[in-house]
């Protein structure tokens, strides 16, 4: 089991989020949204651009840029 | 008395859906997050009782960061509505409880509807309904809005318990938490501090969420009681800091997931498949949203869609062209030759017609918008060019306001000003703002319509990109341009809800479409029709003066003088399509004097004069006079441009036995060719807002500065291209 | 008479244009845009840049 940050995660990888480091603006989005630790994740797919990323949580998609996945941790 | 009640809930849970079965409204709904951003009001009378109803904005919390939750929330505490609708997405009840939980904390009527049951039971989603209501203490009504289904049901509950304040629901957020909640609730107990209005534990709750409106309504209230405050919240934060290096905030967050999850876990909700599964929806956008295709399908969708529209209304606004045309024929028969007359058919019949021949285009073309708006590949958009866009200093949000604003065609700059609220950035919503005016707008299409079928009817779909792509090109950089200068600030973050795919409903496609096009119909009829009036008057009066109409008196005198009376007898009696030699000689230049009096008072009367006066800068655009007229009329909007070119074309005209459209008499016009159209067409893009859409503009960036800048920028703008495009595009053509 | 009667309808139009625009500059009336209008009607539209 290993910690890496969101935007490192693969395509179609699963895994635990294990802590939420935004503060602020996006930390309330980000948590309003339902990404806080202890919440499974997997990556759907990225933008042509390769930003931003869209992940599936709690059955449903979310889309987070690249900087902003930046703040997330998570446990594959 | 009517029970007042408020729908909150997610966006794009179904609350407008569910507005309009209550209300019988038709207001807009699209799959795409955060479509409602004002409050919608609407009144429901049934056999359970009448009903006043408020569509409150989508939100996703109560924070009170952005305006949809405030909006939502000012609502909510001002107004106390005798219940709250809370609506939420069964398919996604998780992150949908998260808002309800906020609601059972205010300690204010809730009734939870549990809308798109349908969606849920597919997705092999079940729900312990009253075991839901048990533990949450509220009444959930299962239903399903877009059938309906559960109305009633609903109604009656909201009937039984209405106006019955339950206690707030108390969750534990920790000890640390806890401790300080408890101490602030004391504080603010015995000094009653705000409790009028707001409960004390909910008070305490928001100072430590550090609520900004909550902070400074605390120290308009009460001063010393809001600084021990503060300073009790600040003590826990340093403390949480060091302790659990996080912030109150955070913690509060995980204890609500942890109160839904607890709930949750009670057996209230059971899948039967992966509740990670979306199989289809998944599928479908592993390819629209693929790096390689799925750029090239955002084209494609909406090259389509111009085919689309193009192809298929070519023939229908061909039989509306023609009604127009036997209208004003009959309308030449029936009535005596004189200001009458000129006014109904030159003013009304050619002018407004003129705007209503293509009223079958405008349809197709909300068809296709309405059905995209729908399935939700708006939103894969927004996602898509996120990226692209924020390197322009926008924001992935600012593509719902550019499409709403016609970004693809046929919207409207004031919801699409509107649709900016979703921004969170005031620096990005201001550069959005003053670039979505920039879009192919409803009232733009005729224009554009009008000039391709003219000049380029051989590639319209083509043309009709060509400029989609101007348009949003100019309306990029322009942005860029702001937002390096005047509007710099950093970007925020894009943290947006990909709602699932979803098959649109033919009624409400058809509802849709109908209910835009008759917006276009409606405004046709009125305020296109009372400025074609006032346009018509100033280009015919104050008309010629005594002189000048001797002179062509005499002129017309000398050429009846010249021939023999049976010859004029001929003219006025015969058959005009066997005259002799002589006699239809003289006819036409007694026609072509008739012309040129009518040329000569169009261009002495005040738009006339106003037109020509312009004409010595516009003539670098390759406007002339009459063009000018029709420009300076689409101040007050768009449409105008098109019918005021059809007055201006039709005074001039006045051979009764010819009746073109608008766009056959360009093709032939003076001084027209593919360049003017074009450079008119740049033009058309970029200038000026229309007067609504200004006023828009200055009510929601607050000053009249930003209206004043956009009027006189984008018209300068507009100006400098439609130039150097003309004047490039002469030197190459010649 | 001709002159009259258009004169009238000119100035009727001229009326319910100025009606029409300053209904819409107080935001009491929806924009009269040619498609959808999800713009609030009676209520005033927010400020909130500054
Ligand atoms: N299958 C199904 N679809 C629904 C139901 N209710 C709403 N929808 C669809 O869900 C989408 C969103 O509906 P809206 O009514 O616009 O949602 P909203 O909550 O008003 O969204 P915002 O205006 O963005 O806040 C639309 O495509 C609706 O057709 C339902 O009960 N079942």
């Amino acid at each position: 089991m290993t910690v890496i940050n969101l935007r490192e995660m693969n395509i179609d990888q699963t895994g635990t989020i294990v802590s939420v480091g935004a503060s602020g603006e996006l930390g309330r989005r980000v948590r309003d949204m339902g990404l806080i630790p202890g919440k499974q994740i997997r990556i759907q797919g990225r933008a042509p651009l390769n930003d931003p990323v869209s992940l599936r949580i709690m059955g449903f998609t979310l889309t987070l840029r690249n900087n902003e996945a930046d703040y997330i941790k998570v446990e594959v | 008395m009517s029970t007042s009640i408020a729908l909150a809930g997610n966006p794009n849970s179904g609350k407008t859906t569910l507005f309009n079965a209550l209300t019988g409204a038709r207001q807009h709904v699209g799959n795409y997050p955060g479509v409602t951003v004002e409050k919608k009001q609407g009144f429901c009378k049934t056999d359970s009782g009448e009903f006043d109803v408020v569509d409150l904005p989508g939100t996703y919390s109560l924070s009170a960061y952005s305006l949809e939750e405030v909006v939502a929330r000012d609502y909510i505490v001002n107004e106390k509505p005798s219940m709250i609708v809370n609506i939420v997405d069964a398919s996604n009840l998780e992150r949908n409880l998260y808002l309800s939980v906020q609601f059972l904390e205010m300690g204010i009527p809730v009734t939870i509807a549990l809308n798109m049951m349908d969606v849920a039971q597919k997705r092999g989603i079940e729900i312990d309904i009253e075991k839901l209501s048990i533990l949450l203490g509220v009444p959930v009504v299962p239903t399903v809005a877009r059938t309906g289904k559960g109305k009633k049901e609903l109604l009656d509950t909201i009937v039984l318990r209405k106006d019955l304040n339950p206690e707030p629901v108390h969750i534990s957020y920790g000890s640390d938490i806890d401790m300080a909640l408890d101490q602030m609730v004391d504080i603010i107990r015995s000094s009653g501090f705000l409790t009028q209005k707001y409960r004390s534990r909910w008070i305490a709750l928001k100072y430590l969420e550090n609520d900004q409106q909550i902070l400074d309504l605390g120290k308009n209230e009460n001063p010393r009681i809001a600084r021990e405050l503060e300073s009790i919240a600040k003590k826990l934060t340093s403390h949480l800091d060091v302790t659990l290096n996080a912030h109150p905030e955070g913690i509060i967050a995980d204890h609500r997931y942890g109160f839904i999850n607890s709930i949750l876990k009670q057996n209230v909700i059971t899948f039967y498949q992966d509740e990670n599964r979306l199989q289809l929806s998944d599928n479908i956008d592993k390819i629209v949203t693929n790096r390689f295709l799925g750029p090239i399908l955002m084209v494609a969708v909406i090259m389509g869609l111009y085919q689309f529209t193009f192809t298929y209304s070519e023939l229908p606004v061909g039989w509306f062209e023609n009604f127009f045309s036997r209208v004003s024929g009959m309308a030449d028969n029936a009535l005596a030759d004189g200001l009458l007359k000129s006014l109904i058919i030159s003013g009304i019949i050619d002018g407004v017609g003129g705007v209503l021949g293509f009223v079958p285009l405008i349809m197709f073309m909300f068809l296709g918008i309405s059905f995209l708006e729908d399935t939700g590949y708006l939103a894969r958009m927004s996602f898509m060019l996120d990226r692209v866009f924020r390197m322009f200093g926008l924001h992935g949000s600012s593509v719902m306001a550019f499409i709403v604003s016609g970004g693809i065609a046929g919207g409207c700059a004031v919801p699409g000003v509107m649709a900016t609220r979703t921004l969170k950035s005031p620096k990005e919503r201001l550069a959005t703002i003053l670039t979505v005016p920039f879009m192919n707008c409803g009232a733009k299409l005729p224009v554009y319509a009008l000039l391709v079928a003219a000049f380029f009817a051989e590639n319209e779909a083509q043309v009709m990109l060509l400029i989609t792509m101007i348009s949003w090109l100019g309306a990029l950089l322009v942005a860029w341009l702001l937002r390096s200068t005047v509007i710099r600030g950093a970007s925020t973050p894009f943290v947006m809800e990909l709602p699932p795919y979803r098959l649109p409903t033919l009624k409400g496609l058809l509802i849709h479409t109908w209910e835009r096009t008759w917006q276009y119909i409606k405004k046709a009829g009125t305020v296109i029709l009372g400025i074609s009036i006032l346009l018509w008057a100033m280009m015919t009066f104050p008309g010629l003066d005594d002189q000048a109409l001797k002179i062509f008196d005499t002129k017309r005198n000398a050429v009846t003088a010249s021939v023999s009376e049976n010859v004029l007898n001929e003219i006025r009696y015969a058959d005009t399509d066997n005259l002799s030699e002589q006699a239809s000689s003289v006819k036409e230049r007694l026609t072509n004097l008739d012309m040129e009096e009518a040329q000569a008072n169009l261009k002495n009367s005040i738009a006339g004069r106003i037109g020509l006066a312009l004409e010595g800068i516009t003539q670098f655009a390759g406007f002339d006079w009459r063009t000018n007229i029709s420009l300076v009329g689409g101040f007050a909007a768009k449409e105008v441009v098109v019918s005021t070119l059809g007055t201006a074309y039709s005074l001039g005209e006045v051979d009764p036995e010819e009746t073109q459209s608008l766009s056959e008499r360009l093709k032939t016009a003076e001084g027209w060719g593919p360049l003017t159209a074009f450079s008119l067409i740049i033009f058309t893009i970029f200038y000026a807002p229309c007067f609504v859409a200004v006023v828009c503009i200055a009510k929601e960036t607050g000053s009249w500065k930003w209206a004043v800048f956009s009027v006189v920028f984008n018209t300068t703008l507009a100006f400098g291209l439609s130039v150097i495009f003309y004047q490039v595009g002469s030197l190459i053509l010649t | 008479m001709e002159l009259f009667i258009v004169i009238i309808i000119v100035a009727a139009a001229l009326f319910f244009c100025i009606k029409s625009f300053v209904k819409i500059y107080k935001g009491e009336d929806s924009c009269g845009c040619g498609s959808d209008c999800s713009c609030p009607g009676k209520s005033k539209c927010r400020q909130n840049i500054k």
